[in-house]
C-alpha cells in the first residue's frame, strides 16, 4: 500500500482501526482496560508531543487543553478539537493527519504511523481520560533519587574475607564483590608486565631496557611506589593524559567545512591542558579556569588561554543559516560541557524533553543561557598575553613600521600631483573631471609630522616631511600621511574678483588659521563664518591646518561674494591615480619627462606597499572566549531559532537539586556577564553530585580499559550502570577529600591490589563473568595510536621529546594529500627532527587526517571522545607492512642496532627485542630470529644487512609489541 | 506498506538498548568490536556464528563488517552513486523549461539563494542546449548528453530534489551524511555499518576522487564520523597501487615478504599461546594474512588489461576526454562485481570550473565536465544490464545542489547555486525506469510539485538495499541517531518498481 497523500492514509489508518475495533476492541474493552490504554500508550504520546504546547495553565497555544476530556471536548479556538458522534470527523485527526497544510500538529513533523493509529483508536473507544487533572509534567520529581544524581556520601566498607589481599580500600570494594560471587582475584602480574603497564599507564612509552633491569633488581618494599612517584613527576604523564582530556573536549585546530581554517594559537590550550595534568592542577580549578578563567577571582595569562575551550569545536564560517549555525556552536559548548564535566546528554532535550532522563527543555536552554553571549569561535578578537615589555617591543616596532610606511607615502604625493599637473598640460581635456574649479592658483602644500601637543606659531621654522604643488588648487587633507598629529600649510593665490566684503565659510575638525595677503584673518576651530574685506586682483592666501588627536580630521573651506553663492575652496575628491595613469597610459609613453616622473613614482609606490604588507610578528597572542552582550535566551521549539518560546534566565538542571542562579549585575564596561563564572563555581564544587563521580570514573577507566560506569559520558539512564557504586562513590569522595588531585587517585588506584594484578585468563571466571564486569583480572589493551606511533619513534631513538608550540606536520604521502580540494597546500611541512615529535603535537586537521593514527583509531574530534574505539583491521596491517613511515623507521632502528647491539647478529637481534619487548628475549626468540634473517639470506640472496632491515620491520609488527598485559 | 515493521516505540525502549542489537551497543561503549571482555555476549548474539574463517584457515577472524541481514528483501545489493560535485545546473541538463528560453537575458523576479546571498529579482539565462524527448517513455534529456538519452528508458528522474544549504561545504556534508554539520558519517557508512561487506579482501566503501583533487571537506566527505573509522570511505585510486600503502616497498619482494609474515605468525602464535582467550590477538594474526591477500586482490580488482577493447571503448577509456572518469567507471563496475558494497565517483575535485560550478561560463563549463561523463556513464550503465548486474546495483547520479535559472553577474551566463529545487536521478536496483518524479516551478527556481528532501533519497537508498532508514539508528550521544534524522524520512515510494 502506498500513499501519495498522507491525509488519505491516515483516514485509512482510522478506518482499519475504527473496524478493527468495532469488531475486536470497542465492545470488548472493559473500563479497566481503557484505563490502560490510556495510560500506557495515549498518555506517552500526549506527553512527548502534546503538552508542551496544550498542557494545563494559562499560555496554551489555540486555546487548546488536552488535560481532560471535558477539555477536548469543549476544545480551543478553532472549535471542539473531537467528535464522538462522528470520531472520523474529528479536527484533530484532521490536524495530525497533516491534511492540510496550514493545519498540521505537531508542528515539527508529523507523527510516526504508530502513535497515529493509537490516538485514533482512543478517540474511537469514546477519548477515556480516566483522570481529571492529569499531571503534564512529563517527568517525575523521583528521579532525584536516582543514584547519579544524589549528593555524594562516603560509603561503608564492605567486609571481606581474604583480608591480606587488601591493600586499600579499593581492594576491599573489589574484593567484597568478587567473594560475593565466589570468584578469585588473578595472581598479582609479574614485575615485568607491570613496569611495562604502568610507563604506558603513566607516560604512553614504554620502560627503556635500563629501566626495566634497575627495577628488577630492586628488591626495596618501596620500589613499586618510588617507580609510580617517579613516572608521576615526568613531563611524559601531562603529555599522556592531557591526550585524554583533548579527546574528551574534541580538541582539534581547524574549524571544520568549507574553508577548514586554523585556529590561531590554539594550541597553547593544548599546551595548557599538558602542563595543567603535569602540575597537578586540582581538578575543580582546571574546569573552572576553562569555563570562565576570564572571569575568575584571579585572571592571569594561563586562565585566558584556558578558555580557549570555548573555541574548539567545529565552526562554519559560512553557514547556510546564520542564526541556526549560533544556536549549533552554542549547542556544541552546551553537550560537549554537559557530557564531559557532569555525564549528562543534555543536548537531547535541545528540541524535546530528553526521551529517558529527566531533563527538560527547558533546563536545556537554561544551561545555554550561561553561555549566550560567546562570540562564536573565530570571531572574537585573540587575547593579548604579551607581557608589558612584549607589548611595548611590539608597540615600538608597529610606530616604526608606521613611520617608514609615512615616510614613502609623503615621498609619493608630491610626485603625484607633480604628474598630474604635466599632465593637464599635455591633455587637451580635463584629466579628471570630479574636481571643481578653483579661483585658487599656484597652490603649493607643506606637510608637517611631528608629535605636535600645541598648534605651531610658526610652521616656517620647522622641517615639512613633505612639500609641492596641488593639481587641485583647493585644500586638502590628502597630502596628510596619516590622520594625527599633523599640520599642513597651503599657500597660493586667491583671484578676488572685485572690491567688496567676502564671507569664508570654514568648518572643520582639528584647528586652522587663515591668512590673507599677510594678515591673520582668524584662528579657529569648529565651524565659522569669517567676513574680511579684499580689493580685486591677486591676493595671496595662506591656510595652516593642525590636528592633534581627532580620528577623522576635516577641513571645508568656502567663500561667498555678493555677486556669487557659496564656492568651494577645499576637496576631500580623491582622485583614483592608478587608474588615471591606466587611462594616460598612452600619453604618459609619448612623454620623456612624464614617463621619468611615472618610474620615480611607482618605485616609490612599490617601497610603501611593500612597508605596508610587512608583518610585526606578535606571538604573544590567545585564541580565548570573549563575549558580546546579547538579548535575553528563550527557549526554541524544536530546537528552531525562528519559532521563540519563553524566555529562561540561567539556571542549572532542576534534577540535581543546584542552589538558585544569582547573576550579579556588571559594570557597564565589564567585557563580560559573569555568567561563566556562576556556572563554574557551582559545577566545580562537591555539591554538584556529578562533577567528582564522573571524572574519577574517567581516571578509572583509563587505567583500566573501562569505567565503573562503563559509557562515561552518560550517567543518566541510557547508559550502563555502575558496575562497583560503592567503589565510585568512594573514590569521588576521596578526590573531593585530596583537593582534586588527580595524582593521588592515580597513585591510589596503582597501587591497589587491584590494579597489579594479572591479564591471565581462570577458565572458571571467564564462564561466569566474560565481561569482566567484577575485575577478576586486568584487561589487557591494544596500544593506542599515539602510543603506537611515539614508541616506533622511540625505539629507532628518533622520538623528539621537545615540549610545546605550535604543531608540527610529519611528511604525508601524496595519495593522502590528493583527497584534499587543495592538494597542494593543506599540509605544512616540518625538519624531520620537528617531525619526530610526539603525537599530542601532531597537526589536528579536521578535513585531513594522519593515516597512522586515523587508522588506529584517534579520537574523533567533530564531538566528544569519552572512549577510542579499539578495531583490527586489515588496512592497519598494511599501514604497518608497507607503509613509507614505518619503513622509514625500520631501517633507522637496524642501523640502531647496528652501532648499539654489538657485531654478531645474536647480539644486535636481542638488543632490539629487549626495546620492542622491555624484556630479555628468550633464546628461541633470538634463534627464531636468526632463522628468519638466515632464511631470507639464503633463500631471497639478500645480504646480512638487508635481513636486519627486514627483521626491524618484523618486529615492529609484533603482537606482544602492539598489546599490553 | 513497504515497510513491514512499524514497531518504532518498541525498539526505542531501554530495554533493547535503543534500536541497537546488544552487540552494537556494548560494543560501542565498550570501545572495542572483537574484545575478548564481550566473547559471552557476542555469542549469545550469534555474532561467532557467522564470523568468516580467516584466510590462514586456522585463525579466527572477527570482521567488524561481516555481512549482516537485511530489514526484507533488498531490491539492490550495491550501490554507486555518481558525486557530480559542484552542482551541475538542473536546467541545462534534464529539467526541461521552455519559459526559460523565451525569457533569455529579461530580469524576472524570482526568489533566490546562493553563495551571492538571497536575492528577489535576477536576468534569466536560458537553457543552452537544446531539449529533446527521448526512449519511448519520453524523458527530456539536453544536448549536453547524447549517450545517456539512449539509457533514459532505464532512469527515475527526481526533478524537485531540495537540500538544506546552497554552499557547498555544508551542502556536500548534507548530501554525503544528511546533515550540514559536521561530525556525522557518511551514507557509505551507514550502508556498510547496517550491512556489512560481500568481499573481506576488498574496502566495502570505496571512493574515487577526480585527479583535480578532492572535494571541498576532503575526508569529512567519506568520513565515518562518530563510528568507528571501520566504517569510513577508502580511497581507491585509478592509476597505481589503488590503496594507501598496498603496494611493498620497492625493495621487498612478494616472497621476502612471504617469510616475514610467517615468521611474524610463529612469534605472534607464541605469544597468542598463553593468552589463548583474547581474540583481539588472534583478530590481529588472521587481519597481516588478509593485508597479504589485498596486495594481489586489489591491484587484479583495478587491472583493466583483461578487459575486452569494445567494454573499453563503451565507456570511453580510450578518448582523452572521456579517459579519467570511463576508468573510474569501468572499476566501478568490476568493483561491483567483486562485492564492493557502496562505491562513490566524483566527477569533478578541487574548486571552481575544475568541477561542475559554474559560476562564470555555464557552456564551458558543463561541456567540459559532461563531456567528460557522458559517455562513461552510458557506458556504465548499459554494461552493468548487459552483464545483469544493473537490477542488483543501484546508480544514483546528481550533485550537492542544481543552479539558479538566473545569471550570478551582470554579464555572462554563470549561474549561483540552488538548493530550492535541482534534479537527480537513479536507475537499476529496483528503481522504475523511464519515469520523472517532481516538478520545479516553470523558471526551474524551486521544487513545487511533491518536493524531495536528500533525506528521502537517502531513505530510498537505504530501503533500495533492503535496510528500513527509520529503523537503522546508531547510538551516540545519548541519541539513536539516524541517517534520515531523528524525525526520519520516507522512501521515495514513486521511483520504485
Amino acid at each position: 500500500m502506498r500513499y501519495p497523500h498522507r491525509f488519505c492514509f491516515l483516514a485509512t489508518v482510522f478506518l482499519c482501526v475504527l473496524t478493527s475495533l468495532n469488531l475486536c476492541y470497542a465492545n470488548d474493552l472493559t473500563e479497566a482496560e481503557k484505563v490502560e490504554f490510556f495510560n500506557s500508550q495515549v498518555k506517552p504520546v500526549l506527553q512527548q508531543n502534546c503538552f508542551q504546547c496544550h498542557g494545563s495553565g494559562d499560555e496554551v497555544e489555540g486555546g487548546l487543553q488536552l488535560t481532560s476530556q471535558e477539555k477536548i471536548l469543549e476544545g480551543g479556538n478553532y472549535g471542539p478539537a473531537v467528535s464522538l458522534e462522528n470520531p472520523a470527523d474529528s479536527f484533530l485527526l484532521e490536524m495530525i493527519g497533516y491534511g492540510q497544510e496550514t493545519a498540521q500538529m505537531p508542528p515539527n513533523g508529523r507523527l510516526d504511523d504508530t502513535d497515529l493509529e493509537i490516538l485514533a483508536k482512543w478517540i474511537t473507544l469514546g477519548l477515556p481520560y480516566p483522570v481529571q487533572d492529569i499531571d503534564v509534567q512529563p517527568k517525575s520529581k523521583t528521579a532525584s533519587d536516582y543514584w547519579a544524581y544524589r549528593p555524594l556520601e562516603r560509603p561503608q566498607m564492605p567486609s571481606v574475607q581474604a583480608s591480606d589481599w587488601v591493600s586499600n580500600p579499593i581492594d576491599t570494594f573489589i574484593l567484597a564483590k568478587l567473594e560475593a560471587y565466589g570468584l578469585p582475584p588473578a595472581a598479582p602480574a609479574s614485575k615485568l608486565t607491570l613496569i611495562r603497564r604502568v610507563y604506558y599507564d603513566l607516560t604512553g612509552l614504554p620502560p627503556s631496557p635500563e629501566a626495566v633491569e634497575a627495577f628488577l633488581n630492586n628488591t626495596a618494599p618501596d620500589a613499586y611506589e618510588k617507580l609510580i612517584d617517579k613516572l608521576l613527576k615526568s613531563p611524559r604523564y601531562g603529555e599522556k593524559w592531557g591526550r585524554h582530556w583533548l579527546d574528551l573536549v574534541r580538541y582539534a585546530e581547524t574549524n571544520g567545512y568549507e574553508s577548514d581554517g586554523d585556529k590561531p594559537y590554539v594550541w597553547r590550550y593544548r599546551d595548557y591542558v599538558i602542563n595543567a595534568f603535569n602540575k597537578d592542577k586540582p581538578y575543580d580549578q582546571f574546569i573552572k579556569e576553562q569555563l570562565a578563567g576570564d572571569e575568575l577571582h584571579t585572571v592571569t595569562t594561563e586562565t585566558i588561554i584556558a578558555t580557549g575551550y570555548h573555541k574548539l569545536g567545529v565552526w562554519d564560517d559560512g553557514p547556510a543559516d546564520r542564526k541556526l549555525a549560533r544556536y549549533d556552536y552554542l549547542d556544541d559548548i552546551v553537550s560537549t560541557t554537559g557530557q564531559v564535566m557532569l555525564g549528562m546528554t543534555v543536548g537531547c532535550a535541545r528540541c524535546h524533553d530528553h526521551k529517558i532522563d529527566p531533563i527538560s527543555t527547558r533546563d536545556y536552554y537554561s544551561l545555554l543561557a550561561f553561555f549566550h553571549d560567546i562570540i562564536p569561535n573565530n570571531r572574537g578578537p585573540l587575547a593579548d598575553i604579551g607581557t608589558p615589555e612584549q607589548q611595548a617591543v611590539r608597540d615600538k616596532r608597529l610606530a616604526e613600521k608606521r613611520l617608514a610606511e609615512e615616510n614613502f607615502q609623503d615621498e609619493l604625493y608630491p610626485i603625484q600631483e607633480t604628474i598630474k599637473i604635466e599632465l593637464a598640460k599635455i591633455h587637451t581635456e580635463a584629466i579628471a573631471d570630479d574636481i571643481p574649479v578653483s579661483p585658487i592658483r599656484e597652490l603649493t602644500y607643506r606637510s608637517y609630522r611631528d608629535t605636535f601637543e600645541l598648534f605651531p606659531n610658526d610652521f616656517d621654522v620647522l622641517e615639512p616631511t613633505s612639500e609641492g604643488r596641488l593639481f587641485s588648487n583647493l585644500f586638502s587633507l590628502a597630502p596628510a600621511s596619516r590622520k594625527r598629529n599633523i599640520g599642513l600649510v597651503f599657500e597660493g593665490i586667491l583671484q578676488v574678483p572685485e572690491d567688496t566684503t567676502y564671507t569664508f565659510h570654514v568648518n572643520l575638525r582639528g584647528a586652522c588659521r587663515l591668512i590673507l595677503d599677510g594678515y591673520q584673518a582668524a584662528e579657529l576651530i569648529g565651524a565659522r563664518d569669517i567676513e574680511i574685506a579684499l580689493s580685486a586682483g591677486d591676493v595671496s592666501i595662506r591656510l595652516e591646518y593642525f590636528n592633534k588627536d581627532a580620528d577623522k580630521p576635516n577641513l571645508e573651506v568656502l567663500w561667498s561674494g555678493r555677486d556669487f553663492e557659496k564656492q568651494p575652496l577645499s576637496t576631500i575628491a580623491t582622485v583614483n591615480f592608478d587608474q588615471l595613469l591606466k587611462t594616460h597610459a598612452e600619453l604618459v609613453e609619448t612623454n620623456e619627462s612624464l614617463k621619468a616622473l611615472v618610474d620615480k613614482y611607482k618605485e616609490a609606490k612599490k617601497h610603501r606597499d611593500d612597508r605596508r604588507r610587512q608583518r610585526v610578528p606578535y606571538d604573544y597572542q590567545a585564541l580565548a572566549v570573549s563575549e558580546s552582550k546579547q538579548t535575553p535566551i528563550h527557549i526554541l521549539r524544536r530546537g528552531n531559532p525562528h519559532l521563540v518560546g519563553r524566555e529562561v534566565k540561567p539556571a542549572f538542571p532542576e534534577v540535581l537539586n543546584p542552589p538558585a542562579v544569582d547573576i550579579l549585575p556588571v559594570p557597564e564596561d565589564a567585557k563580560s556577564s559573569g555568567k561563566r563564572r556562576v556556572f563554574s563555581e557551582w559545577i566545580a564544587s562537591a555539591e554538584s553530585p556529578l562533577t567528582a563521580r564522573v571524572m574519577v570514573n574517567r581516571i578509572w577507566q583509563y587505567h583500566f580499559g573501562r569505567g565503573i560506569v562503563r559509557s562515561s559520558n552518560d550517567f543518566g539512564q541510557l547508559g550502563t550502570p555502575p558496575t562497583h557504586p560503592e567503589l565510585l562513590d568512594w573514590l569521588a569522595s576521596e578526590f573531593i577529600a585530596s583537593g582534586w588531585r588527580l595524582k593521588a587517585i592515580h597513585k591510589l588506584i596503582m597501587t591497589s591490589n587491584t590494579y597489579r594484578m594479572s591479564a591471565q585468563n581462570n577458565p572458571i571466571c571467564i564462564q561466569q563473568d566474560a565481561n569482566n564486569d567484577l575485575f577478576w583480572r586486568f584487561d589487557m589493551r591494544r596500544l593506542t595510536a599515539e602510543e603506537i606511533r611515539d614508541t616506533v619513534l622511540w625505539i629507532t631513538g628518533k622520538l623528539n621529546l621537545k615540549m610545546g608550540g605550535p604543531s608540527v606536520f610529519p611528511e604525508l604521502p601524496e595519495e593522502v594529500l590528493a583527497t584534499s580540494s587543495r592538494p597542494r597546500n593543506v599540509w605544512g611541512k616540518s625538519p624531520s627532527d620537528e617531525a619526530n615529535r610526539r603525537s599530542v603535537y601532531v597537526k589536528v586537521k579536521r578535513s585531513l587526517l594522519v593515516p597512522i593514527l586515523n587508522q588506529f583509531d584517534q579520537a574523533n574530534t567533530d564531538s566528544t571522545c569519552p572512549v577510542r574505539f579499539s578495531t583490527t583491521v586489515p588496512t592497519q596491517s598494511l599501514t604497518m607492512l608497507n607503509g613509507k613511515f614505518i619503513n622509514d623507521q625500520a631501517l633507522a632502528f637496524a642501523n640502531r642496532m647496528r652501532w648499539e647491539g654489538g657485531v654478531t647478529a645474536e647480539d644486535r637481534v636481542r638488543f632490539g627485542l629487549r626495546l620492542v619487548l622491555c624484556r630479555e628475549p628468550e633464546p628461541t626468540e633470538i634463534q627464531q630470529a636468526l632463522a628468519f634473517m638466515q632464511e631470507l639470506q639464503h633463500s631471497e640472496g639478500v645480504t646480512s644487512e638487508i635481513a636486519l632491515d627486514r627483521f626491524a620491520l618484523l618486529a615492529l609488527n609484533l603482537n606482544e609489541f602492539i598489546f599490553l598485559d | 506498506m513497504n515497510i513491514p515493521s512499524k514497531t518504532k516505540r518498541g525498539t526505542n525502549s531501554t530495554e533493547n538498548f535503543c534500536g541497537q542489537t546488544r552487540r552494537e551497543f556494548i560494543g560501542n561503549i565498550a570501545g572495542g568490536f572483537a574484545s575478548l571482555a564481550l566473547t559471552g555476549l557476542l555469542s549469545a548474539d550469534g555474532f561467532l556464528d557467522s564470523q568468516a574463517v580467516a584466510a590462514d584457515g586456522v585463525t579466527p577472524y572477527l570482521n567488524p563488517l561481516t555481512p549482516k541481514p537485511t530489514h526484507f528483501t533488498p531490491k539492490a545489493k550495491r550501490v554507486i552513486f555518481l558525486f557530480m560535485y559542484g552542482g551541475p545546473s538542473h536546467v541545462d541538463t534534464f529539467d526541461y523549461k521552455p519559459t526559460l528560453s523565451k525569457l533569455n537575458d529579461k530580469t524576472v523576479q524570482v526568489k533566490t539563494k546562493g553563495r551571492g546571498g538571497e536575492r528577489s529579482e535576477g536576468r534569466i539565462v536560458g537553457p543552452k542546449w537544446d531539449f529533446k524527448q527521448y526512449g519511448e517513455s519520453g524523458q527530456w534529456v539536453s544536448g549536453l548528453f547524447p549517450h545517456l538519452a539512449t539509457c533514459v528508458d532505464d532512469i527515475a528522474f527526481i526533478k524537485s530534489m531540495t537540500a538544506d544549504s546552497p554552499l557547498h561545504g555544508s551542502a556536500m556534508l548534507m548530501m554525503n551524511a544528511g546533515r550540514i554539520l559536521s561530525g556525522h558519517p557518511s551514507i557509505g557508512s551507514w550502508v556498510n555499518y547496517g550491512l556489512g561487506s560481500e568481499n573481506e579482501n576488498l574496502p566495502g566503501y570505496v571512493v574515487m576522487l577526480d585527479r583535480t583533487g578532492g572535494p571541498i571537506s576532503g575526508a569529512k566527505n567519506w568520513s565515518s564520523g562518530y563510528m568507528p573509522a571501520v566504517y569510513q570511505g577508502t580511497v581507491f585510486r585509478s592509476e597505481g597501487a589503488p590503496i594507501l600503502n598496498l603496494e611493498r616497498p620497492g625493495d621487498v619482494s612478494e616472497s621476502e615478504q612471504r617469510r616475514l609474515l610467517d615468521y611474524l605468525r610463529q612469534f605472534n602464535s607464541t605469544h597468542l599461546s598463553k593468552r589463548t582467550d583474547n581474540t583481539d590477538l588472534a583478530a590481529r594474526i588472521s587481519s597481516y594474512e588478509l593485508a597479504y591477500k589485498m596486495q594481489s586482490t586489489a591491484p587484479e580488482a583495478v587491472d583493466l588489461k583483461s578487459e575486452p577493447e569494445h567494454i573499453k571503448a563503451l565507456y570511453g577509456v580510450n578518448e582523452k576526454e572521456t579517459e579519467e572518469f570511463g576508468t573510474k567507471c569501468l572499476l566501478a563496475r568490476r568493483l561491483v562485481e567483486r562485492g564492493v558494497r557502496f562505491i562513490q565517483l566524483y566527477s569533478g575535485g578541487a574548486h571552481n570550473d575544475d568541477n561542475w560550478d559554474a559560476h562564470g561560463d555555464i557552456e564551458r563549463n558543463h561541456n567540459k565536465h559532461a563531456k567528460a561523463t557522458d559517455k562513461p556513464i552510458a557506458g556504465l550503465l548499459k554494461d552493468l544490464k548487459q552483464r545483469g548486474l544493473l537490477d542488483e546495483t543501484l546508480v544514483v547520479w546528481g550533485g550537492e545542489f542544481g543552479r539558479q535559472p538566473t545569471a550570478e553577474y551582470a554579464k555572462g551566463t554563470g549561474r549561483d547555486h540552488n538548493s530550492y529545487g535541482f534534479t537527480m536521478w537513479m536507475a537499476g536496483g529496483g528503481i522504475k525506469g523511464g519515469i520523472s518524479v517532481g516538478e520545479t516551478d516553470e523558471l526551474g527556481s524551486a521544487a513545487v510539485t511533491d518536493p524531495f528532501h536528500v533525506r528521502h533519497l537517502h531513505a530510498t537508498i537505504l530501503h533500495q538495499l533492503g535496510i528500513d532508514p527509520n529503523q537503522l539508528t546508531y547510538f551516540h550521544s545519548g541519541l539513536d541517531q539516524k541517517l534520515v534524522g531523528v524525525e526520519g524520512a520516507e522512501p521515495i515510494w514513486q521511483v520504485m518498481s
